[in-house]
């Protein structure tokens, strides 16, 4: 199971987060009024360490208009994240408005803006499924993880099985 | 060098079931924040 500390996260983002009962996620509130759940899930798939997809979800999938408080927010769990478990993370961008590509691009610009490239490497690509749907998918890990080299290149290798034609199986 | 799999079969079949999974992760994200949405209509219904 991973660790959060709240407190330091609500320190350094400008939404309060408070964790659902089972404090198996998070939730904060916009000034938008929008409601925002923010959950991490294992992947048992990823061998070189304990990997989980990160997700947020909003109520009713609301437009929330430019928010950077929004981003500050999420980047400050997911940095959180990252300095209280030698883990990484991995994302895969929702599909079903056909929006995959500016997410994928939005959410790397939110990093950018808040995470320290000397610190963290966010690593994006995007891989088709057996419906020809373009799907993008991340890694963020800590740039001092002691098994940084493992986890890059199993995400890499990872992509590259999507690349490879049918017949070759 | 460890890769989450053995083959591209195996990739599309994860790639199937981890877009499954977070359907159902949505669906239970829609759940809960709909409450929390209804709470918090209510508490400003009565201050």
């Amino acid at each position: 199971m991973y660790k959060l500390n709240l407190e330091k996260i609500n320190q350094d983002s400008p939404y309060n987060l408070e964790y659902l009962k089972n404090e198996d996620s998070m939730v904060f509130v916009s000034d938008n009024d929008v409601e925002f759940r923010v959950y991490f899930d294992r992947e048992y798939q990823f061998k070189s360490v304990e990997a989980y997809y990160f997700g947020i979800s909003n109520y009713q999938n609301k437009k929330t208009p430019r928010d950077p408080k929004v981003a500050k927010t999420i980047v400050s769990i997911l940095t959180n994240f990252l300095e209280e478990n030698e883990s990484c993370v991995l994302y895969m961008c929702e599909t079903g408005d056909k929006k995959q590509s500016l997410r994928a691009r939005l959410f790397s610009y939110w990093f950018s803006l808040w995470g320290n490239d000397e610190q963290y490497t966010l690593l994006r690509n995007s891989i088709i499924d057996e419906e020809g749907i373009e799907n993008h998918i991340g890694l963020i890990v800590r740039n001092d993880n002691p098994l940084y080299y493992e986890i890059v290149n199993e995400f890499a290798l990872t992509v590259k099985f999507f690349r490879e034609k049918p017949d070759d199986e | 060098m460890a890769a989450m799999f053995n083959s591209r079969k195996e990739a599309m079949a994860w790639l199937k079931a981890t877009k499954e999974r977070k359907r159902k992760l949505e669906e239970e994200s829609q759940i809960i924040l709909e409450k929390i949405h209804n709470d918090r209509l209510n508490k400003t219904a009565y201050v």
